[in-house]
C-alpha cells in the first residue's frame, strides 16, 4: 500500500503527496546509510533496522510487536507430554502449573521476558548508536544539505521552494538531526505511552469488569460458591423449572399470572363468558351493570393479592420469585395494553380474553448453554482472547456454530502480565494430547489460531 | 505549507506504520522494504528435556527487504 502510506503521511503531517513521498525516501536513505556505517539504527516505536551481510533486516520495537499480536497477548506454552498432562481426576495443578512456569522461563524469550531485559540492551545500544551518530553528523549533514540543494534548484514549482525551505531549516537548525539523533533513548520511551493506555484501559475495564461481576456470566458454573455466577445459575435453573409446569399445566398457569398482575385477569376471566350472551337481549344499562358487578367481584376476589400498590408490585414479585422474573415483563405488557384498551371499550376484553393464551405457548425458554466446568479442570481450546463483551459475543458466535454437537462454550477470565484476558474457550476434555484432537477433530468450525490451554479453577 | 521537521515526518511515520500493521495491512516503505503482519499457527514442540509442548500461535511483523 505504497500510495496509501504516502497518502496517510501527507494527511497526518498535512503536506502535498509529493513531498511525502520525498521526506520518506530522504528518511529512508539515512536509514540505509545509518545502518550501513554503524551496523543498525534504531526508529523508536518502530524498530531496529540491521545492516547485515546479506540484507538490511528489521526487528520490531516489542511495543509495536505487542500491538500486532495483540490478538494472542499472554499466552504460554501448554505442556502436552508426561508429567505434565494429567488427568483430570488427579488435577495437581500446581506441579503443572510450576512446570510451565519453568517452561515459560526458558521459552517465552519472546514475549514478557525480554521486557525487562532487553530495555537495558535498547538504551545502551541507543547510547553507542548516538555518540557514532554525532560522530557522522557532518557527513550526514552534508546529505541533508544535498537534498536540499536538489530541492532549491528545482525552483519551477513555487510549492516546491517553500518546502525545501522549511526542509532544509529544519535540518540545519537541528545538525544532529541528521544522524538521526532524535532517535534517543528518552525519544524511545515516548512511544511506550502509545501502547500503555491500551493495557491500562484493559486493565481499567477488567477492573471495572471485577466492580460488577454480576454482568460477567460463566453462570454454567456448579462449582460455586466462589463467584456471584451462582446466583445467575440459580435464577435461570428455577425459570427452567417454572416454564416446564406452564408447558404441562397451561390451564392453572393462566390464574398465577392473573394473580400476579391485578390488571390482568379482570378482562380475560369475566368478560369472555358474559358478553356474548348478554349483549343481544339486555339493553346497555343492564350490560354495564353486570360488567360492574362482574368487575366489582373479580376485584374483591383477588383483593388480597391487589393490596400493594401496582407501582411496587413487579419488584415484589420479581423479587420473591425469580422464576416469573422473565415472564412478568410479558405479563405486564399485556396487562399495560389491556388496561389502557378497556378504559376505552369493552370490546377490547374479548380480545384481551385470547392474549393470555398466546404467551404461554411462547414460553418455552432456550436451554441453557453448555459451560465449563471450571473447577473440573482439563483443558480446552481458546479461539479468541478479547475485550470481556466481546469475548461473550464471540462465544454466542461459536455457541451457534456448535450448536447440537454438546461442546461447552465458556469464556475464561486470566490474569498475565498484569492484564486481564477473556479467552473464549471451546469444549473441556481430561489431557492436552485429547485437546489436540478435539481441535483436529472440530477442524474448520474453529479459526485458525485455535490454540490449547489448561482450564484453571478461577479462570 | 508546514514546516517539517525530522521529529513530526518519523513520529508520524511511526503512527502511520502501526496503525496500518495492527489492521493486518501491508506497509511498504520506499527504498527500504514492505512490512506485513504474518500469523504463525500454534505448534508442538519438543524441549531439550524431552517434553513435548504446544506453543501458542502469534502473529508476526515481517520484513522484506527492497532489493
Amino acid at each position: 500500500m505504497p500510495d496509501s502510506l504516502v497518502a496517510r503521511l501527507a494527511d497526518r503531517l498535512d503536506i502535498q503527496p509529493e513531498h511525502t513521498d520525498r521526506v520518506l525516501r530522504t528518511l529512508a536513505q539515512l536509514i540505509k546509510k545509518q545502518s550501513a556505517r554503524d551496523g543498525r539504527v534504531r526508529v523508536p516505536g518502530l524498530g531496529v533496522f540491521q545492516q547485515t551481510d546479506e540484507a538490511l533486516t528489521f526487528e520490531p520495537d516489542q511495543a509495536l510487536a505487542a500491538a500486532v499480536n495483540r490478538r494472542y497477548a499472554g499466552l504460554e506454552a501448554v505442556p502436552l507430554t508426561g508429567k505434565t498432562a494429567l488427568a483430570v481426576e488427579e488435577a495437581p495443578f500446581e506441579e503443572e502449573a510450576a512446570a510451565e512456569d519453568a517452561f515459560a522461563g526458558q521459552d517465552e524469550a519472546d514475549a514478557e521476558a525480554p521486557l525487562a531485559e532487553k530495555e537495558p540492551l535498547e538504551t545502551e545500544t541507543a547510547l553507542a548508536e548516538e555518540a557514532a551518530v554525532e560522530e557522522a553528523l557532518e557527513a550526514e549533514t552534508a546529505l541533508a544539505e544535498e537534498l536540499v540543494e536538489e530541492e532549491s534548484l528545482d525552483a519551477t514549482l513555487a510549492a516546491e521552494d517553500a518546502y525545501a525551505g522549511p526542509e532544509a531549516a529544519a535540518f540545519e537548525e537541528e545538525e544532529t538531526l541528521a544522524g538521526l539523533p532524535p532517535y534517543a533513548p528518552h525519544e524511545a520511551l515516548s512511544a511506550l505511552p502509545d501502547e500503555q493506555p491500551e493495557a491500562a484501559e484493559e486493565t481499567l475495564e477488567a477492573e471495572a469488569d471485577l466492580a460488577a461481576p454480576s454482568t460477567w456470566a460463566p453462570p454454567g458454573t456448579r462449582w460455586t460458591g466462589e463467584n456471584l455466577d451462582e446466583l445467575v445459575e440459580d435464577e435461570s435453573a428455577p425459570e427452567e423449572a417454572a416454564d416446564v409446569v406452564q408447558e404441562e399445566t397451561p390451564a392453572p398457569s393462566v390464574p398465577a399470572r392473573a394473580q400476579d398482575l391485578p390488571p390482568a385477569p379482570r378482562p380475560p376471566r369475566m368478560a369472555p363468558p358474559p358478553r356474548p350472551q348478554r349483549r343481544s337481549p339486555l339493553p346497555w344499562i343492564l350490560l354495564v351493570l353486570f360488567l360492574g358487578v362482574v368487575a366489582a367481584g373479580a376485584y374483591f376476589f383477588l383483593n388480597p393479592a391487589d393490596q400493594p400498590a401496582d407501582p411496587g408490585d413487579a419488584p415484589v414479585a420479581t423479587g420473591d420469585a425469580p422464576p416469573a422474573a422473565e415472564t412478568d415483563p410479558a405479563a405486564t405488557g399485556e396487562a399495560g395494553g389491556q388496561s389502557g384498551s378497556s378504559a376505552d371499550g369493552q370490546a377490547d376484553t374479548s380480545a384481551a380474553a385470547a392474549q393470555p393464551a398466546v404467551p404461554t405457548p411462547a414460553e418455552p425458554a432456550p436451554e441453557a448453554p453448555l459451560r465449563i466446568d471450571r473447577a473440573k479442570g482439563g483443558y480446552t481450546l481458546v479461539v479468541a482472547s478479547t475485550t470481556r463483551q466481546q469475548a461473550e459475543a464471540e462465544a454466542e458466535r461459536f455457541r451457534q456454530r456448535l450448536s447440537g454437537r454438546s461442546i461447552p462454550v465458556d469464556v475464561l477470565q486470566g490474569v498475565s502480565g498484569g492484564v486481564t484476558r477473556y479467552r473464549v474457550a471451546v469444549g473441556q476434555v481430561a489431557t492436552a494430547n485429547e485437546a489436540v484432537a478435539l481441535k483436529n477433530r472440530l477442524g474448520a468450525a474453529l479459526p485458525e489460531g485455535t490454540w490449547v490451554t489448561r482450564i484453571e479453577p478461577d479462570s | 505549507m508546514n514546516r517539517i521537521s525530522r521529529d513530526q515526518a518519523v513520529a508520524a511515520l511511526v503512527e502511520v506504520v502501526r496503525e496500518a500493521l495492527v489492521q493486518g495491512e501491508e506497509v511498504h516503505l520506499p527504498d527500504l522494504g514492505t512490512l506485513r503482519v504474518e500469523h504463525r499457527p500454534s505448534t508442538t514442540a519438543t524441549l531439550p528435556d524431552g517434553e513435548t509442548v504446544m506453543q501458542p500461535p502469534r502473529d508476526e511483523i515481517v520484513f522484506a527487504a527492497q532489493s
